[in-house]
């Protein structure tokens, strides 16, 4: 009986064989009867697919997610990395047209005054610490720079050179304790001498008693000899406050300058001018407020209906 | 085999070949995939005489070939899974009881699954089908074994809890 069980499973082994086998063969023979049964079952499976797409595609992220991890990870640092460059980038472009704005202004004030002129970069900013104001420049005595030139910014003046080698110069500021220069009020013949003090308000003392000052006066340079180290006419800044202490022999007063002496980045040195006193042409223009316009909205109230008709009552109507 | 035992293994070999095309297709293993439907089918065939072994397999294989992504002859996954049937049910006392032997089991399936593709990649190139790269049948298998060992303690007692079920309840009285 045992023997005829194992006859009969292996007879079914080999018919089973056989039929896969023919259908191996009707298949190689290119019969459309099983391409039409694939077809069906594409057919059958395609709702499932379509369930299991819907259902189940954030689960087969996650995997997908979990299982490039590390190419994630690659890709995150990569792109921290091209962040990282961008900003960079951003902060050089951003760094660069300020200095664009500054050297715009700075030769527009030059071109006015027609003076001739070396743009040069700041490079450094001398120490608080020893109370000197100083900034280095990137241009030298191969630029044709020298002692006692005159450097200004798109404002105003900035200061003076002090020390040059080939390729660098030093500027000791307006601020600088030390610094002192002839001023005008502008419209005016009234002179002064101005100082700084080491902060970024100056000191004006005028040189007639009798003259008067007031609050918002513009002050520009009066000129030194030979030019040298002002021409005359170079804006230097407004008076904020004036000390009207009684008694005092002369009229002293504080001055804010028109150049941001704490940010500077593209200034000029003046190389040479023309003849010509500029007189007060070169006082900055004040900012011109744009009138913010308002909405006028006009209402005409209707009548209403019961108003109408008491007013019909009342005329007899 | 009973026409109900016929009917309850095509409708289960139907559902995991649904399962595994709509659903564990999608999912995106590291590496190389996951063969739920082979696992389970030689899950099924470790418990199953010759004869009803040979039938589950050459089901299993019909629908397997039918599978429309695949480009290979109508037949071939049906002879390789009747050959792995007949090495099985031959072999199957030489394993023991598996229920008691999860490593054994674990194997059994790693093995049988590997194998089982191994031979049909080979047999899909003695037709004249195109054969992947060394490196890519070398990682789907071994994505596939590692997978198959994996999920074994999760799908190897199910099948059999399921079949016990399922064929006890018919023949109770």
């Amino acid at each position: 009986m045992a023997q005829r069980g194992s006859g009969r499973t292996r007879l079914l082994l080999v018919s089973l064989l056989v039929t896969a086998l023919f259908l191996i063969t009707l298949d190689l023979r290119g019969v459309s009867l099983l391409a039409s049964a694939r077809s069906a079952m594409q057919t059958v499976a395609k709702p499932f697919q379509n369930a299991a797409n819907f259902l189940f595609s954030p689960i087969g992220n996650f995997f997908g997610d979990i299982a490039n991890i590390g190419q994630a990870n690659e890709r995150l640092d990569q792109l921290k990395e091209e962040n990282k460059a961008l900003q960079e980038k951003i902060a050089t472009l951003k760094d660069m047209r300020g200095e664009l704005r500054q050297l715009k202004s700075v030769l527009d004030l030059a071109g006015r005054a027609r003076y001739e002129v070396v743009a040069a970069r700041v490079i450094a900013f001398g120490p608080e610490s020893s109370f000197e104001r100083t900034v280095t420049l990137d241009v030298g005595s191969t630029s044709g720079i020298q002692r006692d030139m005159a450097v200004i910014s798109g404002a105003g003046v900035v200061g003076v050179v002090k020390t040059v080698t080939a390729r660098s110069a030093i500027v000791q500021l307006v601020s600088d304790p030390a610094f002192r220069m002839g001023v005008r009020i502008a419209g005016r013949q009234t002179m002064g001498i101005l100082s700084g003090k080491g902060s970024s308000y100056f000191d004006l003392e005028l040189l007639d008693a009798r003259d008067t000052i007031k609050q918002d006066d513009v002050l520009l340079s009066r000129g030194s000899s030979g030019n040298r180290p002002f021409a005359p006419g170079i804006p230097v800044g407004t008076v904020v406050s004036v000390d009207n202490s009684i008694g005092a022999l002369t009229k002293r007063a504080e001055v804010r300058p028109f150049a941001e002496l704490s940010s500077l980045g593209v200034v000029a040195v003046i190389l040479s001018e023309e003849a010509i006193d500029p007189r007060d042409s070169l006082i900055p223009k004040a900012p011109v407020a744009i009138p913010t316009p308002t909405v006028t909205v006009f209402v005409t109230p209707t009548p209403s209906p019961s108003a109408k008709t008491s007013t019909k009552k009342s005329t007899g109507e | 085999m009973s026409i109900y035992r016929t009917s309850v293994t095509i409708s289960f070999f139907l559902a995991i070949f649904l399962i595994q095309e709509s659903l564990v297709n999608r999912i995106d293993f590291f590496i190389g995939g996951f063969s739920l439907y082979l696992a389970l089918l030689f899950s099924w065939l470790a418990t199953e005489e010759k004869g009803e072994a040979f039938i589950s397999a050459f089901i299993a294989g019909i629908i397997l070939d039918l599978t429309p992504s695949f480009d290979t002859p109508v037949g071939l996954w049906t002879a390789t899974l009747l050959l792995f049937s007949y090495l099985v049910s031959t072999y199957r006392e030489s394993l023991g009881d598996l229920d008691e032997r999860p490593i054994t089991a674990a194997l059994y399936l790693v093995v049988g699954t590997s194998l089982s593709i191994l031979v049909y990649v080979i047999l899909s190139g003695v037709l004249g089908n195109s054969i992947p790269p060394f490196f890519t049948v070398v990682r789907e298998i071994a994505g596939n074994g590692l997978w198959t060992l994996l999920f074994t303690p999760i799908y190897f007692p199910l099948v059999n809890r399921m079949k016990i079920r399922l064929f006890a309840l018919r023949s109770t009285p």
